[in-house]
């Protein structure tokens, strides 16, 4: 018997012993620690202060960010709501858990509303997984895409999601504090979410402080115009606004982030006078962006650009000293098998084999992730995209099929020399293009879906005034202001 | 503290757990080889495609005339596979399932009126994402440059300008082998100090060179009639071997031969009465018509027989596979790396078509081949009736009828179903 092979064992068993007596990840997990995710929706990474943004909007999430670990590179497995947080909750791509649309089946009279549970039984959730490993689960939501019916409350033991409509942490974050004040015995898993940055978020009082100038244009700020702009964009491909027009629209955003960002401030100044901090490992990520104009268009769910899917992602742990940024690109898809990880939670294999996503915490402890990362959307079948990103910074997007006739439609840009994506590199990068598609085409059969479809360009509803009228003038017209 | 010796047990258990997988690990590694190890990036690939051209005429799959000399020689220094097959029985669609590794049922070049689609990307296409030099050089202009010629820098295949009719049967259009293989070598000698990628075709063993029509010889000599067309057959097929010899010799002497990947095949046989007719394209798909030799130069590897069976699609993954080159997902073939260097079965099924006569399928494993046709199905035991003449079906309903459910599963499987055509239901549209 040969026991040369015996060699190479016992010298790497060697190392293993002293890396392990070193770094055993059980050493950090936090057992007894809270876990809170909080979603600011929409909002995109650029209007961030710890992500670079010139504007003064954030600087209660900026002071977080200090001492925790900032993501700069995280992308969104969607670009927009109904799709993410079921991803987030189950870390499985759209494809897969099949909550691509508010309806599943949409033919009015019929109308289904896409549910987890019907879609993909077997699914497990993170909320069901905190559950049986003795935590309280709550949830605190603005309602629409992160509404519960959906799939999004299970596992959870308390999901509000009511009033109806577009919420915001003004909401739901009193009632999240309530509840914590009620329940300081018990450790807990709490999804914490608000609306304040969404377009359809109405702002009552724009009192107009993030624009520095003195608008003229057509545009007072309502959520009709900002349905009309995203109707506009979706019928003809664009809209045509002046660049005065898309800084007005920033301001409204800047100042909703920047009240999205006051509560969030009050949340973790009373989360520190509870005396939960050190004992709560606290995640906050956006599950989409929004687009202001940067590719000819408003709001989201359209397209897979940037701008909508680069996400704000930062993670606080009281047992892992912060205050690092770490640019390796990540997807949010890697929240559920990180807070396991962080939790010192366990999963068993089914879920362990669901999970699409990474355990982030070798990344906090310096290590690299050398896996692509992947985005799609299916936005109200008026758009089938798929998308991959690679470490070093490529971005190949795959249109499917878009209204009214395209199809099959590739783009290839560099996130590391042109980072708004206006220099689509497929013709001019052969190698890397064909490289990129076959990487797509893996992935979209990994997920059990054929690139052959059928894909069927229609409409599907999300607001309940969609899909009834014929005519985009008829419905824009008395909001437009021309 | 309870926690503190937990920790230390649990860790003392992920240590030996460990060394007991790095033992194993080390072990498989030890002896199993990886593909990697014979993988050559920058080796150029010269394939040469023989048309009308039967495995078992030449020495090394048993012939016993010595009409491959050359050839017999390659096959001893280098990889050979006992048991490969083409897709269909006729040269048009073989041509492309060569080069885009699709079945003719999904690359649908049946006729020379029908192209590849825009869509495919063919073996010569990707290999120039890669910066290869690529050039093709045909002996016959049914292999014409709308169908074939994407990729390639320089595709080259006689013209004619006659009807369909004649064209078999006239020296237009076609030169032999000789006259190729002078283009072929005077290509490379300007081009081969980058990787290139040479395909190159020889149509010698075809009619009129070969008898193209068994009336032609006449009633005094009916008696002889197999002898002499396969007598004439064989003539051609010595003449191939010879040129084959010279084009490994420039190889060689050119020091070509130890950076490139030769493979050595054909785009499907010729019957010599094996069922009662002679010829191709209207036959069903037989061994006399699908039975191919496949020979391959793998630099850095040595001489091998390969008795697992492979087909005609695997060609094209396979060469990307020895150049570390990213596959297309869509292909219906596979790389037969992992069967040269491991012995690891690669396909559980080859698949053959002829797609007159109601459309005849013919599926195998190693052993056993099933013929299904319009209103009956044959079986065959390969082992011992390579050349179908022993319908076995009787004595092996469950055997033929397990196939047959195989088969049909596999079809569904593997047609694609092309419809990225978007659908539009314009009638829930809600904006124009």
């Amino acid at each position: 018997m040969k026991l040369k092979f015996l060699i190479i064992p016992i010298f790497i068993l060697v190392v293993i012993a002293a890396i392990m007596y070193q770094n055993l990840s059980t050493d950090y997990a936090c057992n007894d620690c809270n876990v809170i995710v909080i979603a600011f929706d929409a909002m995109q990474s650029y209007h961030v202060g710890a992500y670079g943004y010139q504007k003064n909007t954030t600087s209660n999430i900026d002071a977080f960010a200090k001492d925790a670990f900032l993501f700069e590179n995280a992308i969104s497995p969607a670009p927009w709501t109904v799709p993410t947080y079921v991803s987030w909750f189950t870390s499985l791509f759209p494809s897969e858990h099949k909550v691509v649309n508010k309806y599943s089946v949409y033919n009015p009279p019929v109308m289904v509303i896409a549910n987890l549970r019907n879609l993909t039984p077997n699914a497990v959730t993170l909320a069901e997984v905190m559950k049986q490993n003795g935590y309280a689960t709550v949830g605190f939501t603005g309602d629409a895409g992160a509404r519960g019916v959906q799939g999004d409350s299970i596992g959870f033991d308390t999901y509000v999601d009511t009033p109806a409509g577009f919420n915001g942490l003004d909401y739901s974050m009193p009632l999240a504090l309530q509840w914590i004040k009620n329940n300081s015995d018990r450790k807990f898993f709490m999804f914490l979410h608000g609306y304040d940055s969404h377009g359809q978020y109405d702002l009552k009082n724009f009192t107009k402080k993030f624009l520095d100038f003195n608008y003229t244009g057509p545009f007072k700020g309502t959520v009709q115009e900002q349905a009309a702009l995203r109707e506009e964009g979706l019928a003809y491909g664009q809209v045509n606004v002046t660049a005065d027009d898309v800084k007005f629209w920033r301001a409204l955003y800047d100042e909703k982030i920047n009240n999205a960002d006051a509560r969030f401030g009050i949340f973790i100044s009373q989360l520190k006078d509870l005396g939960l901090l050190n004992k709560t490992i606290i995640i906050i990520a956006a599950d989409h962006g929004t687009e202001f104009y940067e590719h000819g268009r408003f709001d989201h769910g359209h397209s897979l650009f940037q701008e909508l899917i680069h996400v704000p992602f930062i993670i606080w742990d009281p047992k892992i000293p912060g205050g690092r940024k770490i640019d390796s690109y990540v997807t949010t898809l890697d929240i559920m098998p990180t807070v396991l990880q962080l939790a010192g939670i366990n999963a068993n294999s089914t879920v362990k084999q669901q999970m699409k996503g990474i355990g982030l915490l070798p990344v906090l402890q310096g290590q690299n992730v050398s896996r692509d990362v992947y985005s799609e959307t299916d936005y109200r079948l008026y758009t089938h995209k798929r998308a991959v990103i690679t470490q070093d910074g490529w971005k190949f997007i795959l249109t499917l099929a878009e209204f009214p006739n395209k199809q099959y439609v590739k783009e290839l840009y560099n996130l590391n020399t042109d980072p708004h994506e206006s220099n689509n590199l497929i013709d001019s990068q052969p190698k890397i293009a064909y490289e990129l598609e076959q990487k797509i085409l893996q992935h979209m059969k990994d997920m059990n879906t054929s690139v052959d479809g059928p894909w069927i360009i229609g409409c599907s509803a999300v607001y309940n005034e969609q899909c009834k009228t014929t005519s985009v003038q008829h419905f824009m017209q008395p909001y437009y202001g021309h | 503290m309870n926690i503190a010796n937990n920790n230390i047990m649990e860790k003392i258990l992920i240590v030996i757990l460990l060394f007991a997988l790095f033992l194993a690990g080390s072990y498989i590694v030890f002896w199993t080889k990886s593909t990697k190890n014979y993988v050559c990036n920058d080796c150029s690939i010269v394939v040469i495609t023989l048309t009308t051209f039967r495995a078992d005429h030449l020495g090394i799959y048993g012939y016993q005339q010595n009409t491959s000399p050359n050839i017999d020689e390659f096959a001893k220094e280098n990889i050979q596979f006992k048991n490969f097959y083409n897709q269909i029985t006729y040269t048009v669609p073989s041509q492309a399932s060569l080069l885009t590794s699709l079945y003719p049922f999904n690359h649908g070049v049946y006729t020379e009126d029908d192209r590849i689609s825009n869509s495919t990307l063919t073996l010569p296409q990707i290999l120039k994402f890669y910066n290869y030099t690529t050039a093709a050089f045909m002996s016959f202009h049914t292999f014409s440059k709308e169908i074939y010629g994407n990729g390639f820098d320089v595709f080259d295949a006689p013209f004619a300008n006659t009807n369909y009719y004649f064209r078999s049967n006239s020296l237009l259009g076609r030169r032999n082998a000789s006259e190729t293989l002078m283009l072929a070598e005077n290509w490379m000698s300007n081009n081969s100090n980058e990787k290139f990628f040479l395909l190159l075709n020889f149509f010698d063993t075809h009619c009129i060179h070969s008898i193209c029509d068994i009336s032609e010889i006449s009633n005094n000599e009916k008696a002889n009639l197999t002898k002499i067309v396969i007598g004439t057959y064989d003539k051609q097929v010595s003449y191939i071997d010879h040129n084959i010899g010279n084009l490994l010799g420039y190889l060689k002497s050119h020091n070509l031969y130890n950076k490139t990947i030769i493979i050595i095949t054909s785009d499907h046989g010729e019957a010599f009465g094996e069922h009662g007719t002679f010829g191709h394209a209207n036959e069903p798909p037989y061994a006399e018509q699908t039975y191919i030799p496949f020979l391959i130069h793998l630099p850095s590897f040595t001489s091998k027989v390969i008795s697992i069976q492979g087909e005609t699609v695997d060609i094209m993954p396979t060469i990307l596979d020895i150049l570390n080159i990213t596959r297309p997902q869509e292909l219906d073939g596979k790389t037969l790396l992992p069967l040269i260097i491991n012995n690891i079965p690669v396909n559980n099924y080859t698949y053959s078509e002829w797609p007159s006569g109601g459309f005849v399928s013919a599926f195998r494993t190693d052993k056993w081949e099933i013929m299904i046709w319009n209103n009956q199905t044959q079986l065959f035991n390969l082992d011992n009736d390579r050349f179908e003449q022993h319908d076995v079906i009787d004595s092996n309903q469950e055997i033929a009828q397990n196939m047959l459910n195989e088969f049909y599963k596999w079809k569904n499987e593997t047609q694609h179903k092309y419809t990225r055509v978007p659908i539009i239901n314009s009638t829930l549209i809600g904006y124009p």
